[in-house]
């Protein structure tokens, strides 16, 4: 198993919340999720990049919208997590629970 | 003069500057997530903070872009930037020698001492300001060019 097989940390957020928002996942949304649940300000061009790297390892799928007028006529990409996404985000999972499994971390190092 | 209209949309400098660095697909669902987010913000908390977000999304979004357009094609990226800084480095002089030929030409440090003095100053800053835009442009060009050849 490679490096490649894990996700990065940011990729593992846009994956979890790929999953959360299932077909209502867009830029926008994916962005303000990760917003809403993390409380850090997160760049488009960010979410891009990120998701740009996911479609080349096969992990994320896209597809176009239709133009809507309140975009400008502009289309959304509509973003879908694919099996080898899933199996990634899940190997990811458990690696770091392996990680932190026996450490009191908010005891310990607080 | 600014219509009122013209006012509510983004600034057109940040969208220009999305759209020279990104390709004409990867444009369309930037700028339309970015303009859809600007109109919300706008009814939400008005203009002036919508256009501040607009500006600090699009820095933001360039980098990430650049740092994205490096790691897929790190030597044609590398060779742009490269190419540019000389470029810059070529024609940085230019300016200067062009702003200084016109005050000679004019004589311009005799009748308008001020107007002079301006020029010799601010004028130069700017020329630096629009040979370095010009150079930044080239890099953002080929580095875009590069980042659809590997796609």
């Amino acid at each position: 198993m490679s490096g490649r097989d894990y996700l990065g940390e940011f990729e593992h957020i846009i994956v979890l919340a790929l999953l959360r928002l299932d077909d209502r996942a867009y830029g926008v949304s994916v962005r303000q999720e990760i917003e809403f649940r993390t409380n850090r300000e997160v760049s488009i061009g960010a979410v891009y990049a990120t998701l740009d790297r996911l479609e080349t390892k096969g992990f994320v799928k896209s597809h176009r919208g239709d133009p809507t007028p309140e975009r400008g006529g502009r289309s959304k990409r509509f973003v879908r997590v694919t099996a080898k996404g899933v199996a990634a985000v899940n190997r990811t999972q458990r690696a770091l629970q392996r990680m932190t499994e026996g450490l009191d971390l908010i005891r310990t190092y607080s | 003069m600014t219509s009122q209209a013209d006012f509510l949309q983004p600034p057109r400098p940040a969208v220009w500057l999305v759209n020279l660095f990104t390709s004409a697909e990867e444009a369309e669902s930037i700028l339309g997530d970015l303009l859809e987010e600007y109109f919300h913000l706008v009814s939400k908390s008005g203009v002036a903070f919508a256009r501040n977000w607009y500006w600090r999304q699009t820095v933001k979004t360039i980098a990430h872009l650049v740092g994205a357009g490096f790691r897929v094609a790190p030597w044609l990226t590398t060779a742009a930037a490269v190419g540019g800084f000389l470029l810059l480095r070529f024609v940085s002089g230019l300016p200067e020698r062009a702003i200084f030929a016109v005050l000679h030409r004019y004589q311009v440090f005799e009748h308008h001492f001020n107007g002079y003095v301006f020029f010799a100053t601010n004028g130069i800053a700017i020329g630096h300001v629009i040979v370095s835009m010009f150079v930044g442009c080239i890099v953002a060009w080929r580095s875009r060019e590069g980042r659809w050849l590997l796609r």
